[in-house]
């Protein structure tokens, strides 16, 4: 029955991941493509695909870290009282570690004339989502309650 | 603990609130580009120079008048006596079964058997008074048969009457049938009388010497296919011909170039406002042509503008002389959605107004390399959003006789003075030559003008 639970809460971010992989990054695309002025040395078509690979690199990372995150909190920490963990650096620390997944696609992202660096904004709000809902909502029991906010939603 | 129930009834919960998230952010976005129908590819009509003929008849016409004696009357063998047994040759080596027929011709046309045309380097062939009076090329052109390359060998003597008559039958025959005129000339050592010079019909005696720059011109007059005519002067020159004192080859014809320039190997050298995008995202089918460049622009922009660099690597030799201004033919349609599959193309006369293009060759004088289009479009003149197709055709804005043209012309003004003076007679010229091709290159011009780009723009505009 626990290992079921665990499980579950893996597929869960699993699926926060996928949620972003097929519908955030596939909109935020079009955004682009509707906004974006590349200028004379890049297809716009390059321009984007160049963008949807490293957004999906970025909430790659950001799986990996919320992953990780979990594998520690499950089995690698020792726990007693939640507030008296003081895990929250560990997790602050993957949470940076998966903003600065966005930083090699802020800066190989071909520039562009207009709106280009609204990729970066899409970069970092993605990566920053896909670990923080996923330890927001899927976070090992022990230490559901480290992310920000986390005890106003976890209830269960 | 929680139950097993409520941990999964508030497992789903959670990610239906997830998913729910992530439709928003798409919604909010929007995907723009759900239904967005494709818009027809251009039509594959390509202006490229046919291919060489794989047999082909070729029908000579020697000038048989007294004119033409003098190049076979000096005391050495003629430029003009060593052409003519590379004729046939000519017709021998460029086709596999090319057959070659010879004919004399003057006032009246007679075909030469076998290989008696071989006489047309003794005085005696032009001393027969049946032919020898009139120098009637238009009869030639009557009998002339568009699917034979057809040649006239002569010293090209016309007066104004017959400049008019031959380039009006040379148009309707030919030129209109988008068939070429190809001309050879060559000088030759000469020394005899000159005929009919001048309005008033004046005759001069004249020998060359020997300095190649007094040589007679001669001429092979060419009408066929622009690549049969070119062909032809090609072995010519290969066997031989090219090694004589002067020559020169000219062909009028609507192709200055193999195939019209493409975006093959072009490169977007400025965009401003606008973005180039694949064509296949607007293009119906799968296109695989080089004669597409699809952009996009985005809402707000009013005016996007980019510059264009294509290679123009395709350019005919012996063709008319053009400059590196070129003149555009814009043509523009809008899509609209009639409910089927595709878009349907319907001209536009206000998308045309909003869109201008320039262009021109470099470097500045030929051989030119590359082709430079600027293209300007002001998106806030559009009838609206939506898919424009802009079809450009660029043809040369200016033209002019290749150089040896002007040296070998004779004008009128000269043979009034040499009347005067006949010992000052310069037969190197020949008379209402410069009228004559200048003549031929304005019926090509106002009938087929030739293009050397035709390439077509796909313009997104979202507003």
């Amino acid at each position: 029955m626990v290992r079921g639970k665990h499980v579950v809460l893996i597929l869960v971010t699993i699926l926060i991941f996928l949620a972003f992989f097929y519908g955030a990054v596939p909109g935020e695309d079009q955004l682009l493509d509707s906004l974006v002025t590349t200028g004379p040395n890049i297809l716009l078509d390059d321009w984007r695909e160049a963008f949807r690979f490293w957004a999906n690199l970025g909430i790659t990372a950001s799986l990996v870290c919320a992953l990780i995150w979990f594998a520690l909190g499950q089995w690698g920490f020792s726990l007693n009282y939640w507030a008296r963990a003081g895990r929250r650096p560990a997790w602050l620390a993957l949470l940076v570690l998966a903003l600065l997944a966005a930083v090699p696609g802020a800066v190989l992202t071909p520039t562009t004339q207009e709106w280009g660096r609204l990729s970066v904004a899409f970069y970092v709000a993605n990566n920053d989502l896909v670990y923080y809902l996923a330890t927001l909502f899927c976070s090992p029991p022990s230490y559901k309650y480290t992310p920000f906010g986390a005890t106003a939603v976890r209830h269960w | 603990m929680i139950s097993h129930q409520t941990f999964l009834r508030k497992t789903a919960r959670l990610f239906i609130t997830n998913l729910l998230w992530c439709v928003i952010v798409s919604l909010t976005v929007g995907f723009s580009s759900c239904g967005r129908k494709p818009i027809p590819p251009p039509e594959e009509v390509q202006d490229q120079l046919g291919p060489v003929s794989d047999a082909l008849k070729v029908d000579l016409f020697f000038d048989a008048t007294l004119s033409m004696k003098g190049f076979v009357s000096a005391q050495t063998t003629s430029s003009y006596q060593r052409a003519v047994p590379l004729l046939e040759r000519g017709v021998i080596e460029g086709w596999n079964g090319g057959q070659a027929t010879f004919y004399k011709f003057g006032d009246e046309i007679a075909q030469l058997p076998g290989r008696a045309y071989l006489e047309a380097v003794r005085p005696a062939f032009y001393s027969d008074s049946k032919y020898n009076k009139k120098t009637l090329i238009e009869r030639v052109i009557d009998r002339a048969s568009p699917d034979h390359l057809t040649v006239v060998i002569t010293d090209l003597f016309q007066d104004n009457a017959d400049v008019n008559q031959l380039s009006d039958m040379l148009k309707q025959k030919f030129i209109s049938n988008s068939l070429s005129i190809g001309l050879y000339g060559i000088r030759s050592q000469f020394a005899g009388q000159v005929y009919d010079v001048g309005s008033d019909n004046y005759t001069f005696g004249y020998k060359s010497g020997e300095n190649s720059n007094t040589y007679r011109p001669f001429y092979l007059l060419a009408f066929g296919s622009h690549a049969d005519i070119a062909h032809y002067f090609e072995v010519l020159a290969a066997n031989g011909l090219s090694n004589l004192p002067e020559s020169h080859v000219l062909i009028f014809s609507r192709h200055l170039t193999a195939r019209p320039a493409s975006f093959a190997g072009a490169k977007l050298k400025s965009a401003d406002r606008i973005s180039e995008i694949s064509s296949s995202n607007l293009l119906s089918g799968a296109y695989k042509g080089d004669r597409v460049k699809a952009f996009k622009i985005s809402s707000g922009k009013p005016v996007a503008k980019f510059g264009l660099e294509l290679p123009y690597n395709a350019a005919l030799t012996n063709v008319m002389t053009h400059g590196a201004e070129l003149t555009p033919e814009v043509t523009a349609w809008r899509g609209r959605d009639n409910g089927a599959a595709q878009l349907a193309l319907e001209e536009d006369q206000q998308a045309r107004n909003a869109f201008q293009a320039s262009a021109r060759l470099t470097p500045d004088q030929p051989p030119f390399g590359a082709l430079y289009i600027q293209g300007e479009l002001k998106a806030a003149e559009l009838p609206g959003a939506g898919v424009y197709r802009y079809r450009l055709r660029l043809r040369p804005s200016q033209y002019a006789l290749p150089e040896w043209v002007g040296r070998w012309d004779m004008r009128e003004e000269e043979i009034k003075a040499w009347h005067l003076h006949p010992q000052d007679f310069d037969g190197s010229k020949t008379y209402n030559l410069g009228n004559f091709l200048g003549t031929l290159q304005g019926a090509v011009l106002s009938t087929t003008p030739p293009e050397v780009c035709d390439v077509y723009f796909y313009i997104r505009v979202d507003k």
